[in-house]
């Protein structure tokens, strides 16, 4: 009898969302549709990709209903999934939309509900349907990265009165120290297992980092990281962004890491991601240990941020740089994007001293039109 | 599916099906492809085998364009007159498309029905067995069925379980294929059968299946499909006998078709 016992980790939906679910979100939320397709090839960059492969963390869906209409279904991931967070979330995106900031449009149920609850093993899940927006991923082009800045500076001004305006205690709060912090335990982790014969490189890698971390909070706090709180994207990089053919940004996606903390992270995050990190075709996973940072394009890309806007504590970024790129880094070790251990000690020092070099210029270029 | 269809009917469409696997349906299916492209057709070749698909494997020789996605559809690969589509040509080899329900019925439509195939002939080349997917086909696009089968009782009882589906769908049978039936000696032309099981028309509910060609077992065409380059793409081998034989059941499905 034992052995008819499910296994737990098999997923027999293979990381689709059940027919029965899609329907439940379809049929609470349109009343004229008897028919509806679930389309399991995405268009990314007009290559055919599986769903189940774009996004590891959350189960997405994408339904054509018989009235033409396309629409996106999405669940919270783990790290997100309860009502507190789905309502933050969702309360978030109508505000954003209110002040024309290009986010997907929530659909709500009859019920005048903006998520779709059921219940899994024992735990609340949550879904999201919104409007699907045709567009492109990202190209690499230089002017993609000028729009994201721009366009990042017009999202934190509303979401600095989204932070004004919320009960904050209803927010959770991060840290850039202690988010690298908990990744570098869990790269570890997710390494002793699987990968035995690399752990001693692994656990030097690990200590000097936790160093190093101490040694960048030190200087980050003193530039006051902690004083100017306000709610943040929190996974501001190209993947969560949809462009239009011309390189326009159509909509910004995926606010799971939306938080309070300090703006500069995304700032910070957006850099990295845009100017240094290399991503594997189609996928959210660095392709290799990333060497050459842009700091021609950083520089523009951090001046067209702050362009006509006040600087303030910006010596904290080069610190907050190499604390997210070692975030990073161990994201991408705990999910086997790098092999060799030893390239990864100086990701962290280039980005330090790049992030230096580009403060520095663009301080200068402020004073400058100060005049 | 009838709601969502971009579907234009070619005038012709031919479903190659057995209910048992390894019988050759996909080498069947591509060498039928090139000859009517051979004979000034415009062809469609769809792959319907979405989870292990095969015909990549046997035209990888040829050059086709790369299959590209146009908003939700898939759009199929080309060579000349010859539009061709299957799921082996997206992703990587090992992404199983574990796909039922909704999610199999939205890949119908994202590779085949949601597609303006504007041919002449579509041949499309169906799993083995009797499942969802083949339901979902036969019951959206009538067609016309091209059994194959080998002469093997195995072979033979799953073709009579594929009869008994396909009279459900009420859908016209153009006739039977048997495949892999003999070899040619290369010394003495003396015809040397592979199969000691039988060789015969059969009969399924007051419904007559006939033979309409047995196909040998081409040393030539079996390495020629393991290096990508189907038998028939070739014109020059006017007198070889399978060429023959292809180019005879070519003119019996156009006789054939209703």
């Amino acid at each position: 009898m034992s052995q008819l016992v499910k296994k737990k980790e098999i997923d027999i939906f293979q990381g689709l969302i059940p027919d029965a679910l899609i329907e439940k979100c379809v049929k609470d939320r349109f009343k004229n549709v008897n028919k509806w397709l679930s389309l399991p090839f995405i268009n990314v960059a007009e290559k055919a990709i599986l769903i189940t492969r774009r996004s590891e963390t959350a189960r997405k869906a994408i339904i054509l209903l018989d009235n033409n209409e396309l629409v996106f279904i999405k669940e919270l991931p783990w790290y997100c999934s309860s009502k507190k967070f789905v309502e933050y979330q969702t309360d978030l995106l109508l505000f954003l939309d209110e002040y024309n900031i290009s986010v997907p449009k929530l659909i709500p149920t009859y019920n005048k509900l903006f998520y779709t609850k059921y219940d899994f093993e024992g735990d609340n899940k949550y879904l999201i349907v919104q409007e699907h927006i045709y567009g492109t991923s990202w190209k690499n082009t230089k002017i993609e990265a000028l729009n994201a800045a721009a366009e990042l500076r017009k999202l934190h001004k509303v979401l600095d009165s989204y932070y004004n305006k919320i009960d904050k205690t209803l927010v959770s709060k991060t840290n850039a120290y202690l988010k690298a912090n908990q990744m570098l335990d869990v790269s570890l982790k997710s390494n002793k297992d699987k990968n035995k014969e690399k752990t001693i490189d692994l656990i030097n890698y690990y200590k000097t980092k936790k160093h190093d971390l101490n040694i960048y909070k030190e200087e980050l706090y003193k530039c006051g990281y902690l004083e100017s709180l306000s709610i943040i994207h929190g996974d501001y990089n190209p993947s969560n962004m949809i462009f239009s053919q011309t390189h326009d940004i159509l909509a910004i996606i995926d606010f799971d890491n939306s938080s309070i903390d300090n703006q500069y992270r995304d700032i910070v995050e957006m850099i990295l991601t845009f100017c240094f990190f290399k991503y594997r075709q189609n996928t959210t996973r660095f392709s290799v240990v990333p060497k050459r940072f842009d700091i021609v394009l950083a520089t523009e890309m951090i001046k067209k941020y702050f362009s006509g806007k006040l600087i303030e504590n910006i010596e904290m970024i080069p610190s907050l740089a190499a604390i997210v790129s070692i975030e990073l880094v161990a994201l991408a070790v705990a999910r086997f994007d790098f092999n060799d251990f030893n390239e990864l000690y100086l990701i962290d020092k280039t980005v330090y001293n790049s992030f230096k070099k580009i403060i520095e210029e663009v301080k200068k270029n402020h004073e400058e039109s100060a005049y | 599916m009838k709601n969502f269809s971009n579907f234009k009917k070619a005038d012709r469409i031919i479903y190659v099906y057995s209910g048992k696997g390894g019988v050759g349906k996909s080498t069947v299916s591509v060498n039928i492809a090139f000859t009517f492209l051979n004979l000034g057709y415009k062809v469609g070749l769809f792959d319907a085998d979405l989870s292990t698909p095969s015909i990549p494997t046997l035209v990888k020789g040829v050059k086709f364009t790369d299959q590209y996605m146009h908003k939700n559809l898939v759009m199929p690969a080309k060579y000349k007159g010859l539009l061709y589509s299957s799921t082996g040509n997206l992703g990587e080899t090992t992404d199983g498309s574990f796909l039922s329900g909704q999610y199999l019925k939205g890949a119908l439509y994202q590779l085949f029905f949601g597609i303006s195939w504007d041919v002449d002939i579509l041949i499309i080349d169906m799993p083995p067995g009797t499942t969802d997917l083949h339901t979902n086909l036969f019951y959206n696009l009538e067609g016309d069925i091209l059994f194959v089968t080998t002469p093997h009782s195995t072979s033979h009882e799953d073709l009579i379980r594929s009869a008994a589906l396909i009279e459900r769908f009420n859908l016209n049978v153009i006739g039977v294929i048997e495949n892999m039936s003999y070899v040619n000696c290369t010394n003495c032309e003396k015809q040397i059968p592979l199969h000691n099981g039988q060789n015969l028309d059969f009969n399924y509910n007051n419904k007559s299946y006939k033979i309409l060609s047995s196909l040998p077992f081409d040393a030539e065409l079996s390495y020629l499909s393991s290096i990508g380059v189907p038998y028939m793409f070739d014109k020059n081998k006017v007198n070889n006998h399978t060429y023959l034989k292809y180019m005879f059941i070519a003119s019996e499905i156009l006789k054939g078709v209703k």
